[in-house]
């Protein structure tokens, strides 16, 4: 007779209480709402100008993200320098700073007399109300889980290989794109994912840098501030479906990507 | 050929110090010592995965000891390989920085050449 592991058993019921925690109130609140009022948020054009607002500005800051932060990732996770514990503390604020508080320091910073918003408003970028305000905030908060996921991706990849690559005649920049990154692709996929969820879920340091134009997480507050509970849970279940839906198409386009997955 | 000459390098608590040897041409070279003295690390400094703190490497009369490692010629394979398990046995050798020359002088049909020539 086949013996009964209790572990497994124990371990599966608590993580069940998890699981159920996390997709009751999602699932409650995708049917708490009436298809109609969705249908009639979906005609509403501030409510999809919020939705693509947020898409397109977690866009933004996911790719810039990417932009510094691959190569900020590869410089921590292959060189030992002094003050290294301390920078990766600083890259780690961001997630464990209240955000209302990312969004005060950020408006000292990027406001129109700010230390960096003054010379960059003379040549015409405005961050006070505007997208390049919701773009940082959203990068200010989200930067570190591209960051994190490519370095410890990066920290998976021998650096042996990079060398025996080098010593087949390939440079320093042609082994880091065709030997390294195409390695650690999956991690810096999924970190992007999670930079641009947490991008778009973001509010606290929004509504205080750029309150307008809304995102679509700033609308749903206003609305459930000035009209109530009724009034901001369509908003909320549109947001969630556009998000399920562009997850879902991602998690497909890097399923077929297991070819880089073998180290 | 491959000379060295008073070859050290320290690593903290490992260190190789003042290596001389000569490998000539068509010789069969074979370094034997106890696990931890200090082999691989001689063939990485031969290499360029790492540089000497002193000491010199002649390759052909050429002084290669901080020369770039992918300049060298020198190809090192480890114990387990270092193969790159997203990458052919083609694509692996067209990683050759000569390869652009390699298509150039037509050895190749450019289909056959992989897109990071």
């Amino acid at each position: 007779m086949r013996k009964i592991d209790y572990t497994t058993i124990f371990f599966s019921f608590m993580g069940f209480f998890l699981f159920i925690f996390i997709l009751i109130p999602i699932v409650n609140l995708m049917l708490s709402s009436d298809p109609i009022s969705i249908i009639h948020n979906l005609q509403d054009k501030e409510v999809m100008s919020s939705i693509f607002i947020s898409i397109y500005s977690a866009l933004i800051a996911t790719l810039i993200a990417l932009i510094f932060g691959v190569p900020f990732a590869y410089i921590l996770a292959r060189h030992d320098f002094k003050g290294k514990g301390f920078v990766e503390s600083v890259v780690d604020i961001p997630v464990v700073i209240p955000h209302t508080v990312s969004g005060i320091a950020l408006l000292l910073v990027f406001t129109s007399t700010g230390f960096l918003g003054e010379p960059l408003n003379k040549l015409g970028l405005v961050f006070t109300d505007a997208v390049p305000g919701i773009i940082i905030a959203m990068l200010f908060v989200s930067s570190s889980f591209v960051v994190n996921s490519a370095r410890e991706g990066f920290e998976n990849v021998d650096p042996r290989m990079e060398k025996v690559a080098r010593t087949l005649g390939s440079g320093s920049l042609k082994t880091f794109f065709i030997i390294t990154l195409p390695l650690v692709m999956r991690n810096i996929v999924v970190g992007s994912i999670m930079c641009w969820a947490r991008a778009i879920s973001e509010f606290g340091s929004i509504i205080i840098l750029a309150y307008y134009p809304m995102t679509a997480p700033t609308l749903i507050y206003k609305r459930f501030v000035d009209f109530g509970l009724h009034n901001s849970t369509p908003v909320a279940v549109i947001l969630i479906s556009v998000c399920l839906f562009l997850f879902l198409v991602v998690r497909l386009v890097i399923g077929g990507w297991s070819a880089y997955d073998k180290n | 050929m491959i000379r060295i000459e008073n070859l050290r390098k320290d690593w903290g608590e490992f260190k190789i110090n003042n290596i001389n040897l000569e490998v000539n041409e068509n010789e069969y070279f074979v370094i034997l010592g106890p696990s931890g003295s200090g082999k691989t690390m001689l063939l990485e400094l031969i290499a360029g995965i790492y540089h000497p703190d002193s000491g010199k490497i002649y390759l052909n009369e050429k002084d290669i000891t901080y020369m770039e490692l992918e300049k060298r010629g020198v190809g090192v394979v480890y114990q387990d390989y270092m193969l790159f398990p997203h990458k052919t046995v083609f694509e692996t050798y067209h990683l050759d920085w000569k390869c652009e020359k390699h298509l150039k002088k037509g050895l190749n049909p450019w289909w056959k050449i992989s897109w990071e020539c």
